[in-house]
């Protein structure tokens, strides 16, 4: 799968996380490459997959957030530069 | 009794004849009296045409009621309803069906949300906590809904700035 665009979905909770990542995969092709501990309760789902599907997934994810917990932030960075996953562990490969 | 009415009433005409110069003065008064009330029956409505699309129109449509109020008998053309005011073209209400705002105070505004908005073709007052997902900002674009972060002034449409 091409990753040419990175999702993420920042929340307060750990099972509103979970929650996140769980309704993005299933809305679009995308897949989870990285789930973030930042402390605080702030939990983030980083995703890779197709610009649409990515902005679908995140989408969704919110939607689910919603119901659940507390969204924090989502973004969206279509065409990610490689140099991201030198210090962001956010690349598919990480 | 019947003779203190008569007495009444030729009373009555004479001052009014003497008021109102003969005969003919009378038929003038009555038919000046029922030329009144037809023009007050069937008001001469005035039709101005108003264009508020931005804040800067509405500011002008505000100047120019308080100049027109200046005038005593404008004012009261408005007041009686006289004098109409009508959205034009380029107004924003009347582009879409319905103006009406929806305020969005926690949560996150998905795709959904402004599908919804766009259905009853309102404008959405967005609290600074409240997300609003990227696809939702595309979508709002494409649909045309604007959103409006609180505390910020000026937006464009379909467009949040952060």
């Amino acid at each position: 799968m091409s990753s040419n665009a990175l999702g993420l979905i920042e929340t307060k909770g750990y099972v509103a996380a979970v929650a996140a990542a769980d309704a993005m995969v299933k809305a679009a092709n995308v897949t989870i490459v990285a789930r973030e501990e930042v402390g605080d309760g702030l939990v983030a789902v980083v995703i890779v997959g197709d610009v649409g599907a990515v902005k679908a997934a995140t989408d969704a994810g919110a939607e689910a957030v919603n119901q659940v917990g507390e969204l924090v932030s989502q973004h969206v960075i279509p065409r990610p530069h490689a140099e991201l996953n030198k210090f962001f562990k956010v690349g598919e490969s990480a | 009794m019947s003779t203190d009415n008569e007495m009444l009433r030729s009373l009555v005409r004479e001052a009014l004849r003497d008021a109102l110069g003969g005969p003919d003065g009378i038929r003038g008064a009555a038919q000046a009296l029922s030329s009144q009330t037809q023009q007050s029956s069937k008001p001469a409505q005035v039709i101005e045409v108003v264009s508020l699309g931005s804040n800067l129109d509405v500011t002008n449509f505000v100047n120019r009621i308080l100049d027109l109020a200046t005038d005593a008998k404008t004012l009261n053309a408005m007041r009686q309803g006289e004098l109409v005011f009508q959205l034009g073209n380029g107004s924003v209400a009347n582009s879409k069906q319905d103006s009406g705002t929806t305020r969005i105070d926690k949560g996150a505004v998905t795709e959904s949300t402004i599908r919804k908005a766009a259905e009853s073709g309102s404008t959405l007052i967005v609290a600074r906590k409240v997300v609003v997902t990227s696809l939702a900002r595309d979508k709002a674009r494409d649909l045309g809904v604007t959103i409006i972060r609180e505390g910020q002034q000026d937006n464009q449409k379909g467009s949040v700035m952060r």
